[in-house]
């Protein structure tokens, strides 16, 4: 009877699990935040001849838009600059945004200290229960730099305009960008909060010959994954069925035990 | 000298039998009064036995899942979930909502530290857990002690399913939650938390499932309406994987 109303239960539980299943991006459009990482130089964003984001100062991250599949030209003018006065401080064109994939569109510096822009896919698959991803971007005028957390190096050699991903156990981690190969130190350190199930982005940002080097985070969460169960007992105390085969071993030690009994006393 | 060990034997024997008969019958016994006290969780034993896992209920989880927010006070930002970004509110600025990607100051979140449920003078004290080596979660190693899964939402959290699980028993005796598999529908939960807050929550439904299938993914889910979840072991022992066959999971609604 105990059996009949566990498997019952059953059934009405599975239905639920998938019930939740989460939206899906759609496969004609994707997320695209777009990042300000060019020090002293306010700026407005024209997307297809469009202006799409006014006064965008440096250090700073939008929030994430849907843009359609398709190609885009980008033209980033200095502030009070317009398409019928001016150049472009920086400008992409035929930049190819795909269906379904996180973007993050950042203008920064080259190695060589130049404006430029990098279209960055940003990983969203699930993580592992109990782990958090890091991103790390360079995109600063600075030369290839090792990323140490805690002292010990987790990347190195990273060049401008690449990235490196790691997923590593939740926590605070105490990260520093180093010179790659020495113990120059660059950036930080600085306490980074990896959040279980959140690619948290960095991005080392500016001039190191003008002494501005910065990190920009981005975070994308909701990425997290179920622990695989709960392992609340360990001893089987509890059990019916250990119980009962108890009682039957008990009875029959007994029973053979008291033939003994009666045997010996019989010779 | 061999005549007199012969006659002893019977006698010695005897005394071992007697003793191994005497142990037997009190081993048989205590087996016998655990069968009959029955502590096993029965889903019988709660008020409702048809009360659904999902307490938010299907339909309102079809509501929740598009969230056209856009987030406009951090750089936090979710997977494409939503149709179009909207402006940050408040800003002046046309165009989609910004905000400083500065490195963020670390959080602290509040942490439950104790849970009771007064029905049962029951009061056990909160580890936060997370994942073990095995991808299970964690349980605290002392059996008096309960974990909350620490990567989920917190007691007082306005969405989510708030885990907190406990051993039924360990190899040395009863766990923290053995006394769970006797709580009623509509006992009263109270959670403690480090910054001296508590939330009170009211049990609206018991479980018992087989362990493979187990809803992990609704039981530890991060949004939806709030709820805290008791999970503890029940079923059946199996001594080949030395662990329960099934899990026993209370359910219970913040009181409003």
């Amino acid at each position: 009877m105990r059996r009949t109303t566990t498997i019952a239960l059953l059934a009405g539980v599975a239905t639920t699990a998938f019930a939740a299943a989460p939206a899906l991006a759609d496969s004609h459009e994707s997320t695209v935040s777009v990042l300000h990482g060019v020090p002293g130089l306010t700026v407005d964003v024209y997307v297809n001849g469009e202006e799409l984001i006014p006064d965008f100062a440096p250090g700073t991250l939008t929030d994430p838009m849907m843009l359609a599949a398709g190609t885009y030209d980008i033209a980033v003018y200095e502030d009070g600059v317009t398409p019928e006065d001016g150049d472009p401080a920086i400008s992409a064109e035929g930049l190819e945004v795909p269906g379904g994939a996180n973007l993050t569109l950042a203008a920064h510096l080259d190695e060589a200290g130049a404006p430029m822009l990098s279209a960055f896919v940003n990983d969203v698959s699930q993580t592992a229960a109990g782990e958090a991803r890091i991103t790390v971007r360079h995109a600063a005028a600075a030369p290839a730099v090792d990323v140490r957390a805690g002292g010990t190096p987790v990347i190195e050699g990273l060049t401008n305009p690449n990235e490196e991903v790691l997923d590593l156990p939740a926590g605070t981690v105490s990260a520093d960008v180093v010179l790659a190969g020495t113990e120059d130190v660059v950036l930080g350190p600085a306490d980074l909060d990896l959040a279980e199930g959140t690619n948290t982005i960095v991005y080392a940002w500016g001039s190191a010959e003008a002494g501005n080097l910065d990190l920009a985070v981005q975070t994308i969460d909701g990425l997290h994954s179920s622990p695989e169960g709960v392992p609340s007992g360990q001893g089987g105390l509890v059990d019916t069925n250990a119980l009962l085969v108890l009682a039957l071993a008990g009875v029959a030690g007994a029973a053979i035990a008291g033939r003994y009994v009666v045997r010996s006393e019989r010779v | 000298m061999a005549p007199r060990t012969a006659p002893r034997r019977p006698r010695q024997v005897s005394v071992v039998a007697i003793a191994v008969t005497l142990l037997c019958l009190v081993l048989a016994g205590w087996a016998v009064r655990g069968l009959l006290q029955d502590p096993v969780p029965q889903t019988a034993d709660f008020g409702s036995s048809t009360v659904d896992l999902d307490v938010a209920g299907p339909a309102s989880e079809e509501e929740e899942a598009p969230s056209p927010v856009a987030e406009s006070s951090t750089a936090t930002s979710s997977p494409p979930s939503g149709p179009t970004p909207a402006p940050a509110a408040g800003s002046t600025t046309p165009g989609p909502g910004r905000s400083s990607a500065a490195l963020p100051p670390a959080q602290e979140q509040a942490a439950p530290v104790r849970l009771s449920v007064p029905s049962l003078d029951l009061v056990v004290e909160i580890d936060g857990v997370g994942v073990a080596s095995d991808g299970q979660m964690e349980i605290p190693e002392e059996p008096d002690r309960a974990g909350w899964y620490r990567y989920g939402p917190a007691p007082g959290s306005d969405a989510g399913s708030v885990v907190v699980a406990g051993h039924v028993d360990t190899t040395t005796g009863p766990g923290a939650f053995l006394d769970l598999t006797r709580v009623e529908e509509g006992a009263e939960v109270v959670v403690e938390l480090d910054d001296g807050t508590s939330t009170t929550y009211r049990v609206v439904g018991g479980e018992q499932v087989a362990k493979s299938d187990l809803a992990v993914d609704e039981i530890f889910r991060r949004d939806g309406d709030p709820v805290l979840r008791m999970v503890t072991c029940s079923g059946d022992w199996s001594p080949r994987t030395g662990s329960y066959t099934d899990n026993l999971v209370i359910s219970a609604v913040p009181e409003q």
